[in-house]
């Protein structure tokens, strides 16, 4: 995307106003920052870090002991430098924005770390978002594990434009949302199949969960699994427009990206890939990309996307 | 209140005949091609001496296979592969874009073959928009050419003789710390014509996913910046500014500069000029710092040229 349609990014020394531990490592990370607040759009991401003069400090008071870190840690870590991408999960107001990660390596692991008062250095918003110009009337959003956090700020927006929206979300067992039973009758999976995440509900979406490990209420398999099913049993209305947004593992995305195929869904996808800068000029986050010429190129995550159609991505070019 | 306070300082630099309005220049790789930063809010080109565009090839090249990118111990593993568009599109659609900013730019060139260095600085030549061109002779991330050509002092001065006759401008070449006696690949390069010298390059280095047990990098190895390699490209910076000196050669300097503190160490030890580039990645807002930091430690100092500067290391 050029320069002249990207939107500006601000920088920003953001208070953390909340941190919440949540199942299965996962942490949800609510920030100050009225101006990424109010423009952000579904699939854009924010970079965040400690702050330069901070770096270290901020982690470590946050620790409360940092005896304690270092024994529950070994070996000791320096500080993260390069700023990590979170899709944004929801913003209100006045002025904050949420972003819901698992703990995955030192970065993640520090940034949990982080508590009321902690002060944050903040890119954003950065990449190109869904593209929301013509809303399906059904929306079918589909995530796989994390992903449930950016597609969340996508599913108020299509509520809001009118959209009906169905939910598929599928984790290894930890569901990073508040879950509870559905009585809502759906036909694509059996009765038992209950459980849904109440944010999403909230909008009036119809909502389904899959895990991989056994779990009460949910279906036995992962997200992209729960979207063949539904596409089976559930074919459109002549009248009903449908597209899906998907937002997961790779693997599980590529598999999303056929269904659509098959079924002859438009279909949108946010991708991931490790950032050097998240500005577009290291050209680290790359990912073959179809060009109208129909070779495929390597494109930036980061400012090319991270929203693609699925359809042009080279899913099978990855190795 | 005496002259020096009185007086804003002057922190404007020639470069071998470069006019910089101050000696921050940014990274080749770490830009771009000059406009990636500008939607940034708490960042303008126009703040910067000068801008070293992305490595460019005669031909478009797709660089490596992610992951290019490896978070280190206060640095970065990066393994790009000169991924970019060729010296046509360079040309044709992105220089006549950066008229618009008020700053000096310098195209950075690589190549596999000596024939392939000397025909993308003629191409680049009918650039106005270009003060100079940076010869890479030190890409750790490439099979062929880059730091192969740049660790042997024969082969160095090949390359860049070869620039130095399709190049009437400022002629820089960029050196390797991968190297045994980077001096006298220095001297090789200022033999063969080159203006200034610039260093360092990236340090070669590699992760291991003990997970997988293979390279975290799709590249296997990859180039290492950032903080972690200061100390190193402070020494080389010294060691080549005692044979550049006598030939009158200026230096850029860089390797993990991330402060005004930074800035100056490089400057002391004998660089007229410096880059910033990993530090960008991590906070856009450091070339700002960097000058304010200065500008505060040359009022300070009673220094009213950043030139009076350059190369006043005292050893003990």
């Amino acid at each position: 995307m050029k320069t002249t349609e990207r939107n500006q990014i601000h920088h920003l020394i953001c208070d953390v106003l909340e941190v919440v531990s949540l199942e299965g490592e996962h942490c949800l990370l609510r920030f100050d920052g009225p101006a990424i607040a109010e423009s952000a759009q579904p699939g854009q991401f924010v970079n965040v870090r400690y702050p330069s003069a901070m770096t270290g400090e901020v982690a470590f008071d946050s620790c409360r002991d940092l005896i304690e870190y270092h024994r529950t840690q070994p070996p000791p870590m320096t500080p993260f430098l390069l700023a990590r991408p979170f899709g944004v999960h929801r913003v209100g107001k006045p002025g904050w924005v949420e972003i819901l990660f698992k703990t995955l390596g030192r970065g993640t692991r520090l940034l949990a770390e982080a508590a009321a008062g902690t002060k944050l250095d903040v890119l954003g918003p950065i990449g190109r978002p869904f593209d929301l110009s013509h809303p399906p009337r059904i929306a079918i959003l589909v995530a796989g594990g994390t992903g449930v956090a950016p597609l969340y700020l996508l599913a108020e927006r299509l509520h809001r434009a009118g959209s009906q929206l169905v939910v598929l979300i599928g984790t290894g067992h930890a569901i990073p949302l508040a879950v509870s039973d559905s009585d809502e009758v759906v036909h694509f999976v059996d009765k038992d199949v209950t459980a849904v995440a109440d944010e999403y509900a909230a909008l009036g979406a119809t909502v389904r969960i899959a895990t991989m490990e056994p779990r009460m209420g949910c279906y036995r398999g992962t997200a992209a699994d729960l979207l063949a099913q539904y596409l089976a049993k559930q074919p459109a209305q002549a009248d009903e427009t449908r597209e899906i947004f998907s937002c997961g593992p790779w693997a599980m995305q590529a598999k999303v990206a056929e269904l659509a195929r098959q079924a002859g869904l438009p279909c949108q996808v946010l991708l991931e890939e490790r950032m050097g800068c998240g500005l577009g000029a290291c050209m680290a986050c790359v990912c073959k990309i179809r060009q109208q010429s129909g070779e495929y190129k390597y494109e930036r995550v980061c400012v090319d996307g991270p929203v693609f159609r699925a359809e042009d991505v080279g899913w099978t070019q990855r190795e | 209140m005496d002259a020096a306070r009185m007086t804003k300082p002057d922190l404007s630099v020639n470069l071998a005949g470069i006019e910089l309005k101050n000696p921050m220049i940014v990274a080749s790789g770490t830009f771009g091609f000059g406009e990636e930063y500008i939607n940034v809010a708490t960042f303008e080109n126009e703040q910067l001496g000068g801008i070293v565009l992305k490595g460019t090839t005669l031909e478009p090249r797709e660089g490596n296979k992610p992951p290019r990118v490896a978070e280190t111990a206060s640095g970065m593993l990066n393994s790009i592969g000169l991924h970019n568009p060729g010296v046509d599109a360079l040309v044709r659609e992105i220089i006549p874009r950066l008229r618009r900013f008020d700053t000096r730019f310098i195209a950075n060139i690589a190549g596999s073959t000596i024939e392939e260095y000397r025909e993308v600085a003629r191409r680049l030549s009918e650039c106005p928009e270009l003060s100079a061109i940076e010869v890479n002779i030190s890409c750790p991330n490439v099979h062929h050419g880059g730091a192969e050509f740049g660790s042997d002092p024969a082969a160095a001065a090949d390359v860049i003789g070869a620039v130095r006759e399709a190049w009437a401008k400022p002629l820089i070449a960029k050196l390797t710390p991968n190297v045994g006696r980077i001096t006298t690949i220095a001297e090789a390069c200022i033999e063969a014509g080159a203006d200034v010298l610039s260093l360092i390059n990236t340090l070669k280095g590699m992760v291991i996913d003990t997970k997988t047990r293979r390279p975290v990098l799709g590249g296997n190895t990859g180039g290492l910046s950032g903080p972690a390699i200061k100390p190193v490209a402070i020494w080389m910076v010294h060691q080549v500014s005692q044979v550049a000196r006598k030939k009158n050669v200026p230096l850029i300097g860089m390797g993990g500069i991330a402060s005004a503190n930074d800035a100056l160490e490089f400057i002391i030890a004998g660089a007229s000029a410096f880059c910033v580039g990993t530090s960008l990645f991590w906070d856009p807002s450091v070339c700002r710092r960097i000058i304010r930091g200065m500008e505060t430690y040359m009022e300070q100092n009673g220094i009213g040229r950043i030139s009076d500067l350059v190369g006043t290391l005292r050893l003990h």
